[in-house]
Parts: structure tokens; sequence; C-alpha cells
């Protein structure tokens, strides 16, 4: 099998609080091969988010890794990295596409030059050489009249096009992984389609390899190759995405597929999961979606279930376990 | 260029109001200014003469035309006190404030901006805290008691500084550099002490902004980031600091001209209020007041300058 681009190992995220420490993402594992697009699909508040900002090296200052390890090309570890080191990884082996693609351009900067930046920072190019690289990318990634887009400043683009300017700034430095959180969030449906179709074409002519952050399916079914589905901080499943929608297995996963919007269910109320994450501080030591859960045990309550392989398959249940009949104490 | 027009326009209709208000405001003064020509020694009927001569009996609607009608061809009318053109007295004594109120406004952008942007980036150190206590004091301490402290140890006590001979530019440069130097300082230290203060809060605000964290994700250094985008975005709102900055020193310049003896606007002011001068007084006041305007007026053509988005509000 071939060496993944990114490999991450029981990865631990604590956040310390005045009252003490708590994890925010639990022994996470999961891999990311060339050409792959790996889909993070969970509700607002289970680690995605997290996990980015983890690989990115950028997590806030109250939170830090607390064990595990992010494997970047198998040599790298990107854990415990200087700032400088930092520095010549991101944008250039890393880079990351955001939701916001408004907030997330400096508005009084002209486009052109906040792509191209990332190439002044990390070659030695002559000016015109990367201006014209850039001009060649914009184009790339359908932006017209791209000349005169290089010198316009983000409030005098649309959405979409102010999207794919984000993307061009991830894509110039040919990055070996590009992470993007909820790319087409902000989006309206029809520009949302035209991104999609634009990530397609980015997987296929330019080979990235993606970590593709979404809690919309429809999205995540026509980029990902797997996705994993977090729940508050921990990996209850993960699998082709195909397997996924047919055939969750998880509850939570399972409770997810269920309440996305479907024409053949028109008319009925639409499905949601009872209840919420658990906060930070109140997550126990048994399974994470006990409290949630339509299929839950007395085990559930008391002991965290073990990963089980089922075909292609991973997850994190009960009732998947052999040790099912072990008697609570 | 709709947008230049519409400021233009009330650029001259305050302007037009800021006239009548301090054409009004001398009117109410207690005082006849023929009075105080004249002594209090004379009686009802000299000073009726007098205040006929100087056109002091019109009406007051009469003396405001008037005064405008001057104002536009260049007469502001006889001072009553020097019994000179006002326009001679005033181009006299201006050099001398914009002397002092530019080296002001330097000291303050060159002392004030490379340290605010240090505070901002040590944020958190203890050279940070102590320095952003510093400005503390410089907000809360007057400045023509910085002039005494400054003439205190500059020129008495190190005597590296004349205190209270003034030198005009034309004279010699350096010396005229040097009597302006101290009265600039004492005027821009808390005008320093607030920019500081201003800049460090822009900056961390923008610092929190998710263009900083795309930039950090381009890999980009924090010096790269700092000087490069949030500066950019941190001089909208340092533009509006500095023109009231501005404002400033000419006001506080009437009070450092004194403490210095600088024959600037200020000492003037204070003398022909005294004197109850009131066509050098109105022209002073209104000189200042259209500065100001003016300077207002400047400061929102620089945000269409460094705000490309303003061009859409026009």
């Amino acid at each position: 099998m071939v060496e993944p681009i990114l490999d991450v190992k029981d990865l631990d995220v604590s956040f310390t609080f005045p009252d003490g420490q708590y994890k925010a993402i639990d022994s996470l594992s999961f891999t990311v091969h060339s050409n792959e697009v790996v889909g993070i699909v969970g509700e607002s508040g289970c680690g995605k988010t997290l996990t980015s900002l983890a690989i990115m090296g950028m997590l806030p200052d109250n939170a830090s890794i607390t064990n595990g390890s992010i494997c970047f090309r198998h040599k790298r570890h990107l854990v415990s990295l200087s700032e400088k080191e930092w520095q010549s990884i991101r944008g250039r082996a890393i880079s990351m596409i955001f939701q916001e693609p408004m907030t997330a351009l400096n508005p009084v900067y002209p486009v052109g030059k906040q792509i191209s930046e990332v190439l002044i920072k990390h070659t030695k190019q002559s000016r015109k050489a990367i201006k014209e690289q850039t001009i060649q990318l914009m184009k790339q990634v359908g932006l017209p009249r791209a000349e005169a887009l290089y010198h316009s400043y983000p409030h005098q683009l649309s959405g979409g096009m102010r999207q794919r300017i984000v993307i061009a700034m991830a894509l110039i430095g040919e990055p070996d992984l590009i992470i993007a959180d909820e790319p087409t969030t902000a989006l309206d449906v029809t520009i949302q389609s035209q991104i999609i179709q634009l990530f397609r074409k980015l997987k296929q002519e330019k080979k990235v390899s993606m970590l593709f952050i979404s809690h919309d399916w429809g999205v995540l079914s026509q980029v990902c190759d797997r996705v994993l589905v977090l729940y508050a901080g921990q990996l209850v499943e993960t699998g082709p995405i195909s397997r996924l929608v047919d055939e969750p297995l998880h509850p939570y996963t399972k409770g997810l597929i269920r309440s996305i919007p479907d024409r053949a269910k028109r008319g009925e109320p639409l499905y949601t999961i009872p209840g919420r994450v658990p906060p930070l501080k109140e997550r126990h030591r048994g399974c994470p979606f006990y409290d949630r859960c339509r299929e839950r045990m007395e085990i559930c309550r008391t002991v965290r279930p073990k990963t089980v392989n089922i075909k292609e398959q991973m997850v994190q249940c009960h009732l998947y376990t052999e040790e099912m009949d072990v008697p609570s104490s | 260029m709709r947008y230049i027009i519409y400021k233009l326009s009330t650029f001259i209709v305050t302007i037009a109001l800021v006239s009548l208000i301090v054409f009004s405001v001398f009117q109410v003064l207690p005082g006849r200014p023929a009075q105080t020509i004249l002594g209090i020694d004379a009686d009802e009927q000299q000073v009726a003469q007098l205040e006929k001569e100087l056109g002091l009996d019109q009406s007051l609607w009469e003396q405001y035309i008037s005064w405008i009608s001057g104002l536009f061809s260049g007469d502001l009318g006889e001072s009553l006190k020097y019994q000179q053109p006002v326009i001679d007295i005033l181009l006299d004594r201006i050099p001398v404030t914009f002397s002092l109120a530019m080296l002001s406004i330097v000291l303050t952008a060159l002392i004030g901006i490379p340290l605010g942007i240090f505070i901002a980036r040590t944020d958190g150190k203890w050279v940070s805290t102590i320095l952003s206590m510093l400005t503390q004091l410089g907000i809360a301490i007057p400045s023509f008691w910085f002039g005494f402290i400054l003439i205190l140890l500059f020129s008495v006590t190190f005597k590296l500084f004349p205190s209270n001979s003034y030198v005009p530019w034309s004279e010699d440069f350096f010396g005229a550099l040097q009597s302006f130097f101290l009265p600039a300082l004492a005027l821009a230290l808390s005008n320093i002490a607030i920019m500081i203060r201003y800049l460090r809060n822009t900056i961390l605000d923008q610092m929190k902004m998710d263009y900083v964290r795309t930039a950090k994700c381009k890999g980009l250094s924090e010096r790269w980031i700092v000087y490069r985008h949030i500066l950019r975005n941190a001089f909208i709102p340092i533009l509006t600091i500095f023109g009231m900055i501005i404002a400033d020193t000419l006001g506080g310049s009437i009070i450092i001209e004194n403490v210095f003896s600088l024959p600037g606007l200020g000492s003037l002011l204070i003398q022909s209020i005294s004197a109850r001068d009131f066509p050098l007084v109105q022209s002073m006041v209104l000189y200042i007041a259209v500065l100001v305007v003016f300077i207002n007026f400047l400061v929102d053509l620089l945000y269409k300058v460094i705000d490309p988005r303003i061009r859409l509000k026009g």
C-alpha cells in the first residue's frame, strides 16, 4: 500500500481551563492518501475545525496536543515544531480553504496580490513570473478576465468569485494537502454546485489530496472518497462515502443520514437526532453518544467501545463488538 | 467624484456656520471694545464717537456682512489694539504656530506609530505592560506641565535647549529647530500616548480577524502580516485619530506658546481676547476653525485613498 500523505495517530487535543484540562479530541486516528479526498462530518462542536487547526499548527492559545502524533509525508511530525518551521509548511505543504470568503480575504488588499504573496513567501521567482503564474491559476479556477481581476478588491467580487480566489490561494503553493473547512456552506446553491465541480476538476487534473470538512452529505458524496464521522471529538465511524450513506453502522451516522432532507420523504416532518452534543466539560467515560442513542445498552454508559472493522467500514460501537455480553459491573 | 463634491459641500456649509457662530459669540461677550481702547476714564460721548469710527454702531447684520465680504477680498479688518491690518499681524504669527504644530505632529507620528506597533506585537510581555502604563500617564498629564518639566530638565539643568529665546527659521535653521523642539515635544507627548493606545488596540482587534488567520495559513511571518495586512486596515481608524490630534495640537499650541514664550497665534489670541480686539480675535478663531475643518476634509479624502471600499459609499 502507498504511504499516506497524512497520518494522524491517537491524537488528543485538550483545552486548559482554570478548573482543569478537558479533551476536545480523543484518540483520533486517520490517514489521507495521495489524490484522496477525505471528508469529515459531524455536528457543530464535534471537533472538525479543531482537527484542521491542529494539523495546521494553529490551535488557540488554551488548546494543545496532549497525546498522539501527526505525521506528514512520513517524516515530519507536525507536533512540537517551531513557529518558523510551521511557516515553511503552511501554504506550501499544507494549505487551507475557509468557509466565509468575504472575511477570509483582506478587504484592503488587491486579491491577486493576496494569492501571489504565497509564492513571494515560499519561492525565489521574479515578481513578474509570480504574477503570470497567479493569473494563470486564476483562469484555471474559473475566474474570467483574470488580468483585470488581479487588481480588484474583495468587495468588488461576487461570493462565488471570492471563494475561487480563496481556492486559488490554497492551490498556488502546490501543497501536498489542502484542508477545506466547509468551503461551500456560505454560498448560494447554484454557486455551491459550481464550486463542487471545481473541486472535482482539481481532484482529477491536479491530483490534489484533501481533507474536506462539511456537514452536508450531498456535498460530501460528490467530492469525497472516504468520510470520517466525528462525534464529541471521537471518530465513531469511517468508510467509503457510498457505504456510509447506504449502510451506516453507528447509530449516530444513521441519525445523520436520516436527517438529510429527501424528496421521497416529502410531507413527513424532518428527522432530527434528539438532544445535543455534550459540552466539553460533561463528557463521560462510556460511549460519547450514550445520552442520545436509540439503541443504547447498559454497557455503553460505562465502557468505551472498541473500534471494529466491518468490511470496508470501521465503527466504534458496542452493537458490533463481541464483548456485548460482558456483564455490567 | 461624487464623493469629493459631497465632502466639499459639507466643508463649505460647515465654514459658513462656523463664521456665523464665531461672529455671534463675540457679540455676546461682555465689555465694549471702544471702552477698552479709550480706557475707563472715557465718557459715553467719546466711546460712541469711536464706535462710529470703527463701524461698531451699525446693526449686527451689517457688521457681519461687511466682515464676510472683507474676508473674500483678503481684508480682515484692522486690529483695534495694534492699529494695523489683521492680515499683516496674522501672517507674522502663523509661521510660528504652523512650525510648532507641524513639528509636534511629525514627532507624534514618528514616535507614536512605531511604539504602537511594538506594544501590540509584544502584547502580554512586561515591556508592553510598562509602556501601556506610561501611556496612561501621558494622557493624564496636561501638556503645559510637560512643558515646565522639559524646560526644567533640558534647559535649566542640562542646558541643551534654549528656554525663552525664539529664533526664526530665516535666521538660523538649527537654532529655530532647537527653539521649537521642546514645545513641540511637550505638545506631542499626550498625543503620542493617545496614538500608541489607539494603534495598539486597533492592531490587537485586527489580529483576531479572519483574514489574519488566512494570512497565517499561507505561511506568512507575523512581521509580514502586521506590516502588509494589518497596518493597511489599521490606518483607516488611525487616520480619524490623526485628524483629531491635528485639531488638538492647534488648540494645545495656545497654552504651550505661552509657556515657551513663542510669538505665535496662541499667545496673540490670549492677548487680543483680554484687549477685546474683536476683529483680530474673530479672524483668528475663524482661521483656526477653517484649518480644523479643512484637515477633516483632507482626512475624508485620504480615507478614499486608503480604503478602496469608500468608493461604493460615495
